[in-house]
């Protein structure tokens, strides 16, 4: 059986999996206690809490010697929160007052703070009130005498699976053995993803219904790229898969070595191998596999899953955090892209019949104007810091380009007569997603510093298939040749326009092993791709040379259909890159 | 009792870091330190207190110290916030 979820951390997983149970939570209410025994109650809570520290101070120790920063800040944050005296206070006040048992009164005062936490305006806050569960269960944990697997000292590989793993189970895990994590709960931005992302371990979150379906301890394949888990794995395909999972270790391990070299194909053409990220985290990993840039910086996350829209300073926080982690290297911000198809309760999105089609993303910024100038200032500020540029997504005539242009100069006057700091040059480019967009590229050039080619909403547009649509998902194809001429045109287009101007492109394709000979023949400079496909698609660049690539851009557009084409792209790449598809 | 108005001036407000560096710096006094803030009482001891304070950069709060210590607490105090730059 496969199951889909959240696809969290990257990488594909083997093993046995062990079920992290949660605590029964049956056992934790109506507990109630007589009035002579309220000192004792008090004192087991003191006990625990003691016993807590200790085994949250052995964490800490741990990652601390593994040098561990990220850990050791997370793990640092619990202990203070375990001595916080608003916890103690509402223990005591609940045994003593309304005498509730130790564990009663955790349970509760613990929801009570996670909840106020998790109700502020605030994802940073949001996630704490994870933490608060988490030291909460530790406390639960040794009132109730529950013996919590040790997770710290593992006999053999393991996939943990969950109805939740916390983010003190991820800090205390041995991630020799730990090879992949699943859970019922979770997305992208919690703390559990952060955490697997850092240690290298494969991670599906949010996937409902995996509990009821297995077994402790039978064999599941975890794909933390795609989000997939497969169940019921017969012996025979354990056996290749074991193999598949080796080889793609090998290669990920030799990739390595790729850190810190240019993108240089072997005749010296050097293009700007940059990363697509959402967050500061995401920047920093970006950072650390030598990424030459961000080329998609996506702040719509920012807006989302809130009751008001961000203000300035807090965008300008964040976009600094960004700017600051790629030091230096540039760094494109894309203003939010919104659609009607997401729900944002304070932009009073209606329900739209077609809403790819519909308001969204820049389309909504001129029709809100306070909503762009707030994100086009706080962009402008964060300029200061390092290399920004500013991208608007969804640019259909050159008209919506200039209106957006008109609100920037507008915003840098505003910043200007306020006397706050800001990037004078800060650079306007545009997202190529309609196809309109792409026609009109020489136009569009003119005004704008550069393109960054959007693949998928172009493809999806080009070729009017709904990405979403499964019955129709084979139908969408970016080697379609109406798409790739439209690309090759653009591409073309800004390197004729000169004056810096280039092309770049931040869709899936640019993540494509199998499309990086076409567009590097084609004449595009920039590929901007998702942080786990960085090193393949630089192991591609570096070794082929350039007139290579000319050539085989050359053939594949002599051909007729999208399946010619990519069995063609397959055949040209070298045989020894085959491996890194 | 002693206390003392200051201006919040780090971006991040009294968030993460310099939440934990300020639970970490009143713990070491005997004096009880509390923050007053938009018509609340933060206890500054405590991280969920702060956290759940919503203080941020350009926040006006004042610092409070009672106690036997309180007049180096409040120093103490004080000069980690205006410390405080990222």
């Amino acid at each position: 059986m496969l199951f889909q979820g959240i696809a969290a951390a990257p990488g594909l997983a083997l093993a046995r999996c062990l079920i992290v149970q949660p605590l029964p939570e049956s056992n934790m209410m109506a507990q109630s206690i007589a009035r002579d025994q309220v000192d004792a109650e008090l004192g087991l809570f003191a006990q625990a809490v003691k016993s807590a520290s200790a085994q949250l101070e052995k964490i800490l120790d741990r990652a601390r010697q593994a040098g561990d920063e990220t850990k050791a800040d997370i793990i640092g944050a619990q202990a203070m929160l375990l001595t916080d005296p608003l916890l103690e206070e509402g223990v005591c006040e609940k045994v003593s007052t309304q005498f509730f048992s130790a564990i009663r009164a955790v349970k509760e005062t613990t929801d009570e703070q996670a909840d106020i936490l998790a109700g502020l305006d605030d994802p940073y806050l949001r996630e704490r009130a994870a933490d608060v569960k988490d030291i909460g269960n530790r406390i639960l944990a040794i009132l109730m005498g529950v013996q919590e697997i040790d997770l710290s000292f593992l006999e053999v590989d393991t996939i943990l699976v969950g109805r939740e793993i916390t983010p003190s189970q991820m800090a205390s895990l041995d991630a020799s053995k730990v090879k992949g994590i699943v859970a019922e709960i979770g997305g992208k931005t919690s703390h559990t993803a952060i955490l697997a992302n850092n240690m290298e371990i494969a991670a599906v979150l949010g996937c409902q219904g995996i509990l009821a379906s297995i077994q402790d301890g039978i064999p599941l394949l975890i794909d933390g790229t795609k989000g997939t888990v497969e169940t019921e794995i017969s012996a025979e395909r354990n056996i290749s898969l074991q193999q598949e999972v080796k080889r793609r270790k090998i290669i990920k391990e030799s990739l390595r070595e790729l850190i810190g070299r240019p993108a240089t194909t072997t005749d010296g053409f050097t293009v700007e191998l940059a990363a697509n990220v959402m967050d500061p985290d995401g920047a920093a990993k970006a950072d650390k596999l030598g990424a030459d840039g961000i080329g998609l910086y996506r702040t719509e996350f920012l807006f989302m899953d809130r009751t008001t829209a961000p203000s300035e300073q807090e965008q300008y926080e964040a976009y600094i955090k960004v700017v600051k982690a790629m030091k230096g290297k540039p760094v494109i911000i894309r203003t939010m892209d919104i659609g009607g198809d997401k729900e944002i309760a304070y932009l009073n999105l209606p329900k739209e019949e077609n809403p790819f089609l519909g308001y969204r993303a820049i389309r909504i910024c001129l029709q809100d104007k306070p909503l762009f100038m707030t994100q086009l200032r706080a962009i402008l500020r964060a300029g200061k810091h390092g290399k920004a540029l500013v991208m608007y997504p969804m640019i259909a005539s050159l008209e919506e380009l200039r209106e957006a242009n008109r609100i920037l100069q507008e915003a840098k006057e505003s910043l200007r007569a306020e006397g706050i700091p800001f990037d004078e040059n800060l650079a306007p480019g545009i997202m190529v997603e309609i196809p309109s967009a792409a026609v009109t590229a020489d136009l569009l050039i003119r005004e704008a510093a550069f393109f960054s080619i959007g693949s998928n909403d172009l493809t999806q547009y080009t070729l009017a298939v709904d990405r979403m649509n499964e019955r129709i998902s084979k139908l969408y194809n970016h080697f379609q040749p109406g798409v790739l001429r439209l690309i090759r045109s653009v591409i073309e287009t800004a390197n004729r326009a000169g004056g810096g101007k280039f092309a770049g492109m931040c869709g899936e394709m640019a993540s494509d092993p199998l499309a990086t000979l076409l567009l590097l023949g084609f004449g595009m400079t920039e590929f901007s791709v998702n942080p786990s496909s960085l090193l393949t698609i630089k192991k591609i660049i570096t070794s082929v040379d350039m007139s290579y690539a000319q050539e085989v851009a050359e053939k594949a557009m002599a051909l007729s259909t999208a399946e010619e084409i990519s069995a063609y792209l397959s055949a040209a790449l070298p045989p020894e890159l085959r491996d890194y598809l | 009792m002693v206390q003392k108005e200051i201006l919040v001036k780090n971006p991040t407000g009294l968030h993460a870091r310099p939440a934990s560096l300020l639970v970490a710096q009143a713990a070491k006094w005997k004096s009880k330190i509390t923050i007053l803030f938009n018509n609340k009482t933060i206890i500054a001891k405590s991280m969920l207190s702060l956290l759940g304070g919503g203080i941020r950069k350009g926040s006006q709060i004042v610092v409070v110290a009672d106690g036997e210590d309180e007049q180096d607490a409040l120093v103490a105090v004080c000069d980690l916030i205006e410390q405080f730059d990222e």
